[in-house]
């Protein structure tokens, strides 16, 4: 802690340091200010990200959430401003600066990189302050092939440098060493605790709804917190505000539906997408004819739903929610009795905003969040000849309310500050159940293990142009937690730092440092997806996780062939990191372990420890008009040390992988024909397994136990993964819209990727003996893949 | 064109259709995976006054279909101290079953025993130091072992709270309270019935430790009734708590109604407390972890910590006694 805060004193007093000599030398003229909105041209859509850029000043800023920008200018001036914005043909145009000014910048989609008429770099990877940032158009999400064509913006993220996938096919991801349950998802400002559909296979995003996904892995700006590794940022479209448009789509596993359109032209507007699979509808024939009192299935969904409208010039709402459930039955219906057993979980999130335009300078914005995460089982019983019922119902999830208030400000031409806070409660129910038993009157039982507390941060932070070359991304950002029922609250100083120097070949040079922390926790077993993974807040026994990270990077531009590259290394510390303790498992064995004051024992089943982890990334995305794409490759290595895990040894985690490449291509063979394709090559990733038996002597109770012996933790790399997905759309204008038949191929070469390793034993599953396994050659490792070549195959239809 | 697309579709559901999801197996390579090599097991655990014995064993190799034994009687087992030598003598495999039915019944007649070298002629003295030595074609594992005193352990105080005979065996409900344990503790309670058809039965309470500052929790006796706290489990703590520094349990025990024997008149009840050090409480946890955790995709995997040098097992003594001894009339 006198680190940090000596951290910040320094940093305090640099920064006015510099600002005073910079006033000093360079001495502010009078000033107007410019400001407006960026806007689609189709949709009317606020544009977000959009890079409003005055050349022979070289200053720039860019469009906030809402589409809003604002750039303080000398008095009485004659400026070129350039507005650009990744999948858009950048907007060229002179502006004279005799008093303030409105200026809306209307954007055209192209996927061309045009050459801009004056000679001056562009912005995104080279002239951002910010590092360690990347944005994907939505419009490449829905190019790049996935499995059974279900477009998936997780899927998308984890093609980028830095970005390690989980197990074949799911959407977990790890950003720079950094688990699952450190990386923020927001969507729309609110906590998505769950990104997954049917254990992971899908993510809960429908891209369809998506207006803009963005990334940060590092150089944090203060106005995020309270995870350690990433911040996925999403928002919704605000739907159209000039026509009804809408799409629907017809996969192989899932149907989609998107309507927008306005509801006051020009002012206000809505938009609903909904996506629901039907595999159990078309498998419940088959069930039924094998047993008519027998239903079974999976399905999920979820919908989206947002409303915006301009109530005046300067002030604008925004309503948007999110629903979605996986569900899980089976039921058994005779005369006799029933039985049914429903699993369901999901996601809802609603938020509502009020952005408020003070004067050309001040923009702000409001929002209402309500976030939550459930799991439900219910069990039931009905024994129709005894006249006995029982229903059991167990209840798990996390719920969160919160307040938050951001102010942009544009006090100079050199500094844009952002300032604001934001207040949570969360509520976790680790466990609650009801149990009913009709044959005794009135006996019912039921308890809920609910754990409350309080998350709040207030943050500020300035992109400063001190010189003509140099920016500085300076903020603090203060957090505490306070857990219920306990003396302790946690209250931290998190400084935060990106500076970048521009050179004159359109390159430049970045570091950041920030610091993090996270008061919230996942219990977990080691596979992602599954929804019995339970959020937990720290306590005075376990900590809040904290990380530290210094990253360095150069960035290129080479405008004339649409070239943008980055080259980025990194370190990042982290402490008090949870895992279970060795042998330690499944939740459902701490949900049942209930002490006598109905506290959970998790405290007891996890431990703390340190980590590191240190990489090279490089990203090149290349865009023309007929062809755009990426390459990233990662060289990384992660370690983690638990004083009560591998004897307090170091190891590398599970997804600690040496090299990560993925390339990724889009062409444009004619106006009806678009392929594209995707390649990943990833090294193995750490697993232990064992090596050695032997039986134990009898122990005091007079077992013998057959224990395994492993060497040491990680002692087995597994084969590298490397996948080939290529994807063919054909598209078509009709009387009415655009239809878009696309085909491809999950896995073109069907490689066999590791999707969990397993050792044969006399006892192992049949099926599995039966597909491949020999009884004669005793005890084997065996690699177990899941996906061979998928071929797939939807239509889409967009008017 | 339209007969292309239809033919394109069809093909494309014709192959969807033909290939299969399912899982697919390939066995993998063995040199991928370290540390492939054998290890010497050397277990330990004398009390004052037990005669030289170590048993010792040498891991298998998993993936090795050959490798199919853990047998190692021709190893070389001696216990050193200070300048005294003994080369340990390894008993007849009809000893080992003897020696072992003594204690176990669950041994199960598939289960390869480790070798088992004593010396009896040879008794280990408190507050001596002891090295263990062995050797086995090219391994060699040593540890150190000091016999700690052994009595008294703690402060004990014991109640029977009743005897019942019940459908399918007695259960004997005790009270126990242990007092005077001033910092870390680890110890077992072993609870025997020696019947008159069987083998004697060795039943293991649990493994408890009790850390310096361990949280209170307290229960009233008054809660406690007949089937508490439930048919399945053998024993519970009812008290901890800690008063200036020191620790002070008391816990409520029964023998479970679901035990695997039947008890006829003088048989005969042994209750005794077994204080063991961290290594041994330590490796008695993880190795029921690893045991029990065995195949469980979930699990993380435990590892056993061991004290060999070179090896792996438990070289540590023990210090007995015994509380209670009660005979059914």
């Amino acid at each position: 802690m006198p680190k940090m805060k000596s951290f910040t004193l320094v940093l305090t007093v640099l920064l006015l340091a510099v600002q005073g000599f910079a006033q000093e030398k360079i001495k502010e003229p009078k000033r107007v200010t410019i400001s407006g909105h960026i806007i689609e041209k189709d949709s009317k859509e606020n544009l977000i990200g959009a890079v409003v850029f005055i050349p022979s000043l070289n200053i720039s800023t860019q469009s906030n959430n809402y589409g809003f920008y604002s750039l303080t200018l000398p008095v009485d001036s004659n400026f070129t401003i350039i507005v650009s914005l990744v999948g858009y043909a950048p907007k060229v145009g002179d502006i004279n600066t005799s008093s303030n000014q409105e200026i809306n910048f209307v954007m055209e989609p192209s996927r061309v990189l045009k050459e801009v008429v004056v000679n001056e770099k562009k912005i995104n990877l080279v002239k951002d302050t910010r590092m360690s940032m990347i944005d994907i158009p939505i419009q490449d999400i829905k190019n790049i092939p996935t499995i059974l064509g279900e477009k998936d913006v997780i899927k998308s993220i984890q093609l980028l440098p830095g970005v390690q996938k989980g197990t074949e096919g799911s959407t977990g991801f790890y950003v720079r060493g950094g688990g699952p349950d450190q990386n923020l998802i927001i969507l729309d400002d609110a906590t998505v605790y769950n990104s997954n559909h049917f254990f992971g296979f899908f993510s809960t995003f429908n891209g369809d709804a998506i207006k803009n996904v963005q990334l940060i892995k590092g150089g944090f700006p203060a106005r995020y917190g309270g995870r350690l590794s990433s911040v996925l940022e999403m928002s919704m479209k605000d739907g159209s505000r000039d026509s009804i448009q809408g799409e629907i789509g017809v996969g192989l596993i899932a149907s989609k539906l998107v309507l927008e359109g306005p509801i006051k032209k020009g002012k206000s507007s809505f938009i609903i997408a909904a996506r629901r699979t039907y595999v159990d509808l078309l498998a419940l024939p088959i069930i039924k004819s094998v047993d008519p009192n027998a239903a079974a299935g999976y399905y999920f969904y979820d919908f989206n739903a947002k409303y915006n409208d301009q109530l005046s010039k300067k002030d604008r709402i925004y309503v948007s929610a999110y629903l979605g459930r996986d569900k899980f039955y089976a039921n058994y219906n005779s005369p006799l009795y029933s039985d049914k057993v429903g699993l369901f979980w999901g996601n809802r999130t609603g938020t509502f905003r009020y952005n408020h335009q003070f004067n050309q300078k001040v923009f702000s914005n409001l929002s209402l969040i309500a976030s939550d995460f459930v799991l439900d089982l219910d069990m039931s019983t009905e024994d129709k000849v005894e006249d006995y019922s029982n229903q059991n119902k167990f209840f798990s999830g996390i719920r969160d309310f919160s307040v938050k208030y951001d102010v942009d400000y544009v006090p100079l031409t050199r500094h844009q500050i952002k300032t604001g806070f934001i207040a949570t409660q969360h509520k976790f129910t680790p466990l609650a159940y009801s149990i009913i038993n009709a044959d005794y009157i009135g006996q019912k039982e039921e308890r809920t293990i609910g754990i409350n507390s309080i998350e709040g941060a207030a943050y500020i932070e300035d992109d400063w142009k001190v010189f003509r070359n140099l920016n500085i991304l300076a903020g603090v950002r203060y957090s505490m937690f306070r857990p219920q029922k306990n003396p302790r609250i946690y209250n931290n100083i998190e400084p935060r730092f990106s500076t970048r120097y521009l050179f004159k070949n359109n390159s430049s040079l970045k570091a950041s440092y920030a610091e993090m922390n996270q008061y919230i926790h996942l219990l977990s077993n080691s596979t992602p997806g599954l929804p019995t993974d339970l959020w937990v807040p720290a306590t005075s026994r376990i900590r809040p996780q904290h990380s530290k990270q210094w990253a360095f990077g150069y960035n290129k531009e080479i405008t004339s062939i649409g070239l943008e590259m980055s080259i980025e290394a990194y370190y990042k510390k982290t402490k008090n990191n949870i895992t279970y303790k060795e042998g330690a498992s499944f939740l459902v064995e701490d949900v049942f372990n209930l002490d006598f004051y109905d506290t959970l024992n998790y405290e007891d089943r996890i431990v703390s420890g340190t980590g590191y982890s240190t990489g090279i990334e490089l990203f090149m995305r290349y865009t023309q008009e007929r062809f755009n794409g990426w390459i990233g490759y990662t060289i990384s290595r992660t370690r983690q040390t638990y004083a009560e895990i591998n004897f307090g040894k170091e190891f590398a985690p599970k997804y600690d992988r040496l090299h990560d490449l993925s390339i990724v291509g889009s062409y444009k063979i004619s106006e009806k024909t678009r392929l594209s394709g995707s390649f990943v090559f990833s090294s193995g990733n750490a697993l232990t397994v064992p090596v050695g038996e032997y039986t134990t002597t009898p122990d005091e109770s007079g077992y013998t136990r057959t224990v395994e012996y492993y060497g040491e933790r990680g002692n087995f790399r597994a084969e590298p993964y490397h996948r080939l997905d290529i994807g063919l759309q054909k598209i078509k204008k009709k009387k009415h819209g655009t239809r878009t038949w696309e085909y491809g191929l999950y896995n073109a070469y069907s490689r066999a990727n590791p999707f969990f390793y397993a050792i044969e034993r006399s006892d192992f599953d049949d099926d599995l003996l039966n597909s491949g396994f020999s009884n004669d050659k005793g005890l084997a490792l065996y690699r177990i893949s899941l996906f061979p070549v998928i071929p797939y195959i939807s239509y889409s239809y967009k008017f | 064109m339209k007969t292309f697309n239809n033919l394109l579709h069809l093909l494309f559901i014709s192959v969807l259709l033909s290939s299969c999801a399912g899982l697919f197996v390939n066995e993998v390579d063995l040199d991928k995976i370290k540390d492939l090599e054998k290890k010497l097991v050397v277990k330990c655990n004398p009390a004052e006054g037990d005669y030289y014995m170590v048993a010792v064993q040498q891991t298998k190799v998993i993936f090795n279909s050959t490798d199919t034994t853990n047998k190692v009687d021709d190893a070389q087992v001696f216990v050193i101290n200070g300048t005294d030598t003994a080369l340990l003598k390894p008993i007849s495999e009809e000893q080992i079953l003897k020696f072992y039915r003594k204690y176990a019944i669950y041994f199960e007649a598939n289960v390869e025993l480790p070798s088992i070298f004593v010396d009896s002629t040879k008794r280990f003295v408190a507050g001596n130091f002891y090295k263990i030595l062995v050797k086995y074609k090219n391994l060699e594992s040593s540890a150190d072992l000091v016999i700690d005193k052994s009595e008294p352990v703690f402060e004990c105080e014991l109640d029977t709270l009743s005897n019942i005979n019940r459908e399918y065996g007695l259960r004997t409900v005790f009270n126990l309270s242990i007092n005077q344990v001033e910092s870390e503790a680890y110890y077992i309670y072993r609870l025997f019935n020696y019947g008159t058809n069987y083998y004697p039965v060795s039943n293991t309470l649990d493994t408890f430790s009790i850390p310096f500052s361990y949280p209170i929790f307290t229960y009233r006796i008054s809660d406690l009734n007949d089937e508490y706290p439930n048919t399945d489990q053998s024993n519970s703590i009812i008290a901890l708590s800690s008063k200036d520094g020191v620790a002070k349990l008391s816990f409520f025990t029964e023998m479970a109604s679901s035990f695997k024997f039947e008890t006829t008149k003088d048989d005969t009840v042994e209750l005794s407390i077994q204080k063991i050090d961290k290594s041994y409480y330590d490796y008695l946890i993880k190795t029921k972890m690893n045991s029990d955790n065995k195949g469980n995709p979930f699990s993380e995997p435990t590892f056993i910590p061991t004290n060999v040098i070179n090896g792996l097992g438990n070289v540590s003594s023990v210090g007995r006694k015994s509380l209670y001894q009660f005979s059914y009339k």
